[in-house]
């Protein structure tokens, strides 16, 4: 095996000989560069050395060697070898290039290519045999392959069973968010409150930005409720701290936000009627005065008609026009959250699993069988209609659902994302994110499946980044962040470091690290359950320059007075007649071809819009509904008002860069849509460089302009002033940039079984590949 | 006129597709060369026209109480339903359109009657635009190698050839004959492009008469001559682009494919394109997808995938990526054929020429590339998109095809093409139109006995006039992406292919984006180009009135020293001095250095031009940032407007219909 490889001399002075010899190791220099980066509180468990790294599906000669280590935090490869035919490599600052944390691992499965066996390791399992490779499957729908040929069998084991075991822990607190914090507490225990402001535990972190020092509202806070109220000018509304110490429920937040009308007292009485005690939820209200409200089921059938009405006048006297509720019984309405799950589990297998060449006629029949595109036009539809409700009709709605707290989070967010151009800005997204997902009680620890042994796994958070990402497909420009953002934060969740979506509650975080800082001596002092890290802090995982990636260049930021009339105030100089603007089709086209200018739109930003039709009467609501949508369609986006997504079946698309980066087969070179992003970045930051440079006092040289880069929102830069043109398109960029195919995705070996067979149990398994290297 | 029956019906409606119980009233006109309907409600009284050529099909459907539907479908995917009170006049409009749509003589087509008010000299450039003879010159032909052959003088060998082709040195004159006798409708193998980088060339032809056994000598000499004239390889690829079965099938009428044994070094390969019928059907099944009014996922996806559609547009991508990968990275040249060599073979050359050289991926490169390996070849335009009354199994959507492999590439590749979506888009439409005369006739030969040139105009040159609407904004020319070959894999995936919704779909309203972000690019790079322009204007203006004032300033400037300080305060504030920041950052304006005359008296008088021409420039700019910064920095008056947007092209417009 080790004769395939091309020579490396620094590795044949050690490989040659037994392994296990640490003389040799000491001869050796370099060998002793071979050490893990461990975070604080991070343990090294097992390690082995002279492991080979699959880098590509049917050759060995990119395989890298190295040590592979399993820590309480991740599984590390740590090797000398550059990695090969990559050109570019997205840092996170957390994790190792070849590091997988353990959260994010889905299924790990040993093999022995000699006696022809393989098996799924699940904790505390044993194995019969010693194994020659090692496949970890991801939850992120990566695919890593490590081989142990050369490495001393007992070890390679040992690191089997230690990345099964603690992959796969028994108990929420032996993730490693317990372990990191704790022993950042005790590291500062000296300081007031346990731990250092602004180190990690803050929780509001720092924008993406590099100069923003805005920090996401966590809504932990009756002040962070308030200022929403605020924000949306809900009048009628009150912030309610009922459920202080979690008194009333385990699964709603301490705070939340409640009709003015309702009292305590009466809100108290309710609550035991409700499924979780889960009693209504403001999330947000319109200019209008409409609101959008969430609750659970009453399950007490003798009160529920009684109570359902109260809670139906309240939300109606919270109203300035006392408007009616409009109720919507998710439930009824959308998939639950079993049919979300095998809906991924099948997309899974359709982007990563099975070798292309199977799927490739039957490609759009299979993509839909998998009904996860179905599902994602469902959520995105059912919210726009809401949208309908709430915007057009006047209406306030009631989001009703079992327990409240799953596919209610979803459609909240959708229609707010829709509804409030706040909430598409970085910051904005990230506390709707907080409100409306994780102090509003989405079971993050069970639905991301931290603990492999749930029955309860289900993508919904991923399924509203997926509806995110279509709305911000459809309207480029509508969204301060880019599909990066809402890549990079899907990979977060699987990241055990964060608190942020780590628990089912709140409460739990705060039951569950009391528990743990007792058992550690941890002084807590005031605090409520111990700071974890919150993703919101990004530059705990990317550089500045990294975060930048993060921006949007279509964007176009709300500070520009672009609002008049539902047109953009910029484009309104309509009666400047551009010489070829805006004569409106070329002259022999108008005849004939394109008598309205509507039916092509082309530049409809200069072109003066026709009137929306006239508003019909028509008795049904379906119809009003068809014609609110139309005559939205008919319009001028205003990016900076409500934004509607397309859901006939023609534009729902699958979101590839999320699903396809590590597809080596999707992978184009120097294309794909990031060469636009790269552009557009470039000009982006030419016109901030220019709107610097003209607010600039005429004191400073232009070239300081120039100087303050750092400054930047654009992760791809224009040049200075005297060579705006040199700026090709990098060799890096493809359609994964920012991410890399390379050694992601090792599929066992295109000659081998598929691994959908594999999976389901197939006994007879063998690489006629790796047999074919065996001499 | 004759056909006409009723030119006029009032009160029709016609019916939204989005919402069939809207309808918008009406009064219907049939033109000898359009369909026009005319909305009643007086404050849009919106007209739609409907071209005569691009009429599909018209569907007369049962009589309801509201009236007689009638179902118009056009080549261009537009669906247009009528409902005429009348029977009667519904009749009569179904039955003069079956006419109007089918004309039997070139002379009824629209592009007879279109005049765009040039002159005979404007039209004579505008077809001389697209110079095929200057294409070859820039392949670097003719050469040491090839040859400009004048064997198909006056059509002798070939009518559906051009004159003009190229051929291998070695190949005489008695070769191309023989080999020309040996090939479907003696479509000899000739060049279509050659790669100078390493003179391996894609030369095209029909298939061989190879029946179960015929050999030719002169064919197999053909076949020999083109691999000497590559000398970097040893052999020749021979790409059959039917599938494996149709080609076997040919050999029983005594036609087939290339033998390998019979030829000296050619490696044979089949790739699987299938025939024109095959392809209409699919394509009308794909429109049946884009005919459901909102469809749901599993409606879309498997109709889409039911259709074949992208399937064959894989296949093409695949065989044209293959040619490209064969001539670039082998160096080896490669000989296309199909049946006739007219219609996949067309597509096949086109897609690798565009992948191997950039320069068909500008607007004037692809005009070429359609001019040579579509028009100059022979691809049958009369009998595929029936501009005359014909058979309809010859109807086939071959070149839509091509023009989505191009789009589809532009998905791809976003930066690489110097065109846009819309360029596409109206090349597709005037295929169908008729309004030019370009795509006439079935080959070279008919189109000047028809005298086309001298009685119609060049769509090209009415593109290359309306270019700044064509323009990919992102492409800029200078960048590695848009030079040499594209980089694809070998055979991408079938999940690289999408559904064309800008062309199929594009006459739904709400289906296309609102704000696409080309169109949005280039309203700010038009802005910017205008805003140079004018600031251009200005500092020519303002150097004027410094040199005539220049005198009598210098001598103020020493008695108001005060009011000239407060002056040069303010400055300091509001951004009156933007002219000279722009100048040092953009290339393109033109710079003033700040020791040119007299510094002060510069600054002041700038000052007071901006504020003249923009009251709200210096409001709105600091709490400004994004991409819009570029026009909302523009000044807003009026009176800076060019004034050359005349009514001019309306007046052609309606000349037109005034002599239809």
């Amino acid at each position: 095996m080790f004769s395939l490889k091309p020579p490396r001399p620094t590795f044949r002075s050690y490989l040659l000989p037994p392994p296990q010899t640490d003389d040799k190791i000491n001869s050796e220099p370099k060998i002793k560069k071979l050490e893990p980066v461990l975070l604080p509180g991070e343990i090294v468990v097992n390690e082995v050395n002279f492991v080979r790294k699959c880098i590509a599906t049917d050759t060995s000669q990119y395989d890298l060697w190295g040590k592979l280590i399993c820590s309480n935090f991740k599984i590390s490869f740590i090797t000398d070898d550059p990695m090969p035919l990559q050109k570019f490599h997205y840092r996170n600052l957390l994790l190792g290039e070849h590091d997988v944390p353990l959260t994010c691992i889905e299924q790990i499965v040993t093999v022995n290519d000699h006696k022809r066996k393989q098996k799924v390791l699940g904790p505390n399992q044993k194995l019969k045999f010693n194994p020659t490779e090692l496949i970890i499957y991801c939850k992120d729908f990566r695919i890593v392959r490590f081989r142990f040929d050369e490495s001393g069998p007992e070890s390679a084991k040992k690191v089997c069973l230690a990345i099964a075991h603690y992959s796969q822990p028994t108990d929420l607190q032996l993730l490693f968010a317990f372990e990191y914090v704790g022993k950042k507490y005790h590291n500062s225990a000296n300081k007031i409150n346990g731990i250092p402001s602004g180190d990690g535990g803050g929780g509001g972190g720092n924008g993406a930005g590099g100069g923003s020092s805005q920090k996401t509202p966590l809504f932990e806070t009756y002040s962070d409720w308030d200022r929403e109220i605020k924000r949306t000018g809900a009048s009628g509304w009150r912030v309610c701290s009922i459920n202080e110490g979690y008194m009333i429920s385990t699964c709603l937040p301490e705070y939340f936000v409640v009709p003015s009308s309702l009292a305590d007292q009466d809100l108290k009485i309710f609550s035991h009627s409700f499924v979780g005690r889960r009693m209504p939820l403001w999330c947000w209200s319109h200019s209008n005065g409409s609101a959008l409200v969430r609750m659970a089921l009453i399950k007490d059938a003798l009160q529920q008609r009684k109570i359902d009405q109260r809670i139906c006048n309240a939300i109606t006297k919270s109203h300035p026009q006392r408007s009616d509720v409009y109720k919507s019984d998710l439930d009824k309405t959308l998939p639950n959250i079993q049919e979300v799950q095998a809906a991924f589990v099948k997309l899974k297998q359709l982007c990563v699993n099975e070798p292309f060449e199977e799927t490739e006629e039957k490609w759009l029949s299979s993509l839909e069988n998998t009904r996860w595109l179905e599902y994602i036009r469902a959520f995105l539809k059912h919210s726009a209609e809401l949208v309908y409700m709430l915007e057009s009709k006047h209406l306030s709605v009631v989001l009703q659902e079992e327990e409240g707290r799953d596919l209610s989070c979803c459609v909240a967010s959708l229609v707010q994302v829709m509804l409030d151009p706040y909430f598409r800005t970085i910051i904005g997204f990230q506390s709707l994110i907080q409100k409306e997902w994780v102090m509003a009680g989405y079971q993050f620890l069970d639905r991301c499946n931290h603990l492999k042994r749930s029955e309860k796994e289900s993508p919904l958070f991923l399924l509203f980044l997926d509806a995110t990402w279509q709305l911000l497909e459809q309207h480029p420009a509508a969204f301060e962040f880019s599909e990066t953002y809402l890549a990079v934060l899907y990979d977060s969740t699987r990241i055990s470091l964060f608190g942020t979506f780590l628990f089912n509650s709140p409460h739990q975080r705060v039951k569950q690290s009391t528990e743990f800082a007792i058992s550690k001596n941890i002084q807590l002092g005031d605090e409520k359950g111990l700071k974890f890290p919150s993703v919101w802090d990004w530059s705990l995982q990317f550089t500045a320059k990294d975060r930048t990636l993060f921006h949007n260049p279509f964007y176009i930021g709300k500070s520009t007075p672009c609002v008049h009339n539902g047109s953009m105030k910029s484009f309104k100089r309509t009666k400047k007649n551009y010489s070829s603007t805006l004569r409106g089709m070329p002259s022999a086209l108008k005849n004939g071809i394109i008598s309205d200018q509507e039916l092509l739109p082309r530049r409809n930003s200069l072109i003066l819009k026709p009137k929306p039709d006239p508003p019909q009467q028509t008795n049904s609501q379906n119809s009003d509904m068809e014609q609110y949508f139309r005559e939205w369609f008919s319009k001028p986006v205003n990016l900076h008002g409500v934004i509607l997504p397309r859901v006939s079946g023609t534009h729902i698309k699958l979101w590839k860069l999320c699903y396809f980066r590590w597809v080596p087969e999707a992978q184009i070179s120097l294309g794909g849509s990031i060469t636009a992003f790269h552009k557009l970045s470039l000009l982006a930051d030419e016109v901030d460089v220019l709107s610097r440079v003209l607010r600039q006092q005429r004191s400073g040289p232009l070239e300081a302009c120039y100087g303050e880069l750092g400054q930047s929102r654009m992760y791809f830069r224009a040049s200075g002033p005297h060579d705006t043109d040199t700026s090709g398109t990098p060799e890096f960029l493809s359609s994964s940039f920012p991410f890399s195919p390379v050694g992601n995705l090792c599929r066992r070996s295109i000659l081998g079984t598929p691994l959908s067979k594999f999976l389901s149990g197939a006994k007879i398994w063998l690489s006629t590949e790796t047999l074919a290297n065996e001499d | 006129m004759e056909h006409i029956r009723t030119p006029k019906v009032e009160n029709v409606r016609l019916v939204d597709r989005v919402s069939p119980k809207k309808a918008a009233l009406g009064t219907l006109y049939l033109t000898a060369t359009h369909v026009i309907f005319v909305e009643n409600s007086p404050d849009t009284r919106k007209e739609t026209w409907i071209l005569h050529s691009q009429i599909s099909t018209i569907e007369k459907q049962a009589t309801t109480a509201t009236g007689c539907p009638l179902l118009i479908r056009c080549k261009n995917f537009q669906i247009i339903q009528l409902i005429i009170p009348q029977e009667r006049d519904c009749h009569d409009v179904y039955i003069s359109l079956i006419r109007l749509a089918r004309p039997v003589k070139y002379e009824e087509l629209y592009c007879f009657s279109f005049n765009p008010m040039l002159d005979k000299e404007e039209r004579e450039q505008g077809w001389v635009l697209i110079d095929l003879s200057e294409e070859y010159k820039r392949m670097g032909l003719p050469n040491h190698y090839w040859q400009l052959s004048d064997v198909n003088r006056d059509y002798r060998v070939c009518d559906s050839y051009p004159t003009e082709l190229y051929v291998p040195r070695s190949a005489t004159a008695h070769i191309i004959v023989g080999s020309s006798k040996f090939r479907s409708r003696r479509r000899f193998p000739v060049l279509s492009y050659y790669y100078k980088d390493n003179h391996a060339s894609i030369c095209r032809s029909s298939q061989p008469l190879s029946g179960f056994s015929a050999r030719c000598l002169e064919d197999e000499q053909m076949l020999q001559a083109i691999r000497k004239a590559n000398p970097g390889s040893d052999f020749v690829y021979v790409v059959d682009t039917r599938p494996k079965l149709n080609a076997m099938a040919n050999r029983a009428a005594g036609k087939g494919y290339e033998n390998e044994d019979n030829y000296s070094n050619i490696k044979f390969q089949f790739i699987g394109i299938e025939n024109i019928h095959v392809m209409r059907n699919s394509l009308q099944k794909m429109l049946e997808v884009c005919e459901l009014k909102s469809p749901s996922m599993s409606d879309f996806l498997w109709g889409l995938e039911n259709s074949g559609w992208l399937r064959h547009i894989k296949a093409i991508m695949d065989a044209g990526i293959f040619i490209a990968k064969a001539v670039s990275e082998e160096g080896v040249s490669v000989l296309v054929h199909c049946s006739d060599g007219w219609d996949r073979t067309a597509q096949v050359c086109s897609v690798a020429s565009l992948l191997l050289d950039p320069h068909y991926r500008t607007l004037k490169g692809f005009m070429v590339l359609i001019e040579k390996d579509w028009i100059s070849f022979g691809h049958k335009f009369n009998h595929r998109y029936g501009n005359l009354d014909g058979d309809p199994k010859e109807i086939s959507p071959v070149i839509d095809q091509f023009i989505e492999c191009v789009w589809q590439l532009m998905e791809q590749f976003p930066c690489a093409f110097e065109f846009n979506e819309r360029f596409l888009i109206h090349i597709q439409h005037h295929i169908y139109s008729c309004q030019f005369g370009n795509f006439l006739c079935n080959s070279q030969k008919e189109r000047r006995e028809l005298k086309i040139q001298e009685r119609t105009y060049s769509l090209w040159a009415h593109l290359w006039k309306n270019r700044a609407d064509y323009l990919n904004p992102l492409f800029r020319a200078d960048h590695s992406q848009t030079q040499g070959t594209l980089h694809l894999p070998t055979a991408p995936c079938n999940f690289m292919y999408k559904f064309w919704s800008g062309m199929y779909n594009r006459f739904e309203k709400g289906m296309q984006p609102r704000q696409s972000v080309t169109d949005y690019l280039m309203a700010v790079k038009e802005e910017t180009q205008q805003l140079e322009e004018e600031l251009e204007a200005l500092e020519e203006r303002l150097e004027k009135i410094q040199k005539v004032q220049l005198n009598c300033t210098k001598v103020k400037s020493k008695q108001s020293e005060p009011s000239k300080h407060s002056g040069f305060s303010t400055s300091d504030n509001s951004i009156a001095n933007t002219p000279q920041d722009y100048s040092g950052n953009m290339k393109s304006f033109p710079s003033r250095s700040p020791s040119q005359g007299d510094e002060d008296s510069a600054l002041i008088l700038t000052q007071d031009n901006l504020k003249s021409s923009d009251p709200d420039l210096s409001a709105n700019s600091d709490q400004e940032s994004g991409v819009e910064d570029l026009s909302c920095r523009s000044p807003s008056g009026g009176e800076h407007a060019p004034s050359e947007d005349s009514g001019k092209d309306r007046d052609s417009d309606e000349a037109v219909f005034l002599t239809a």
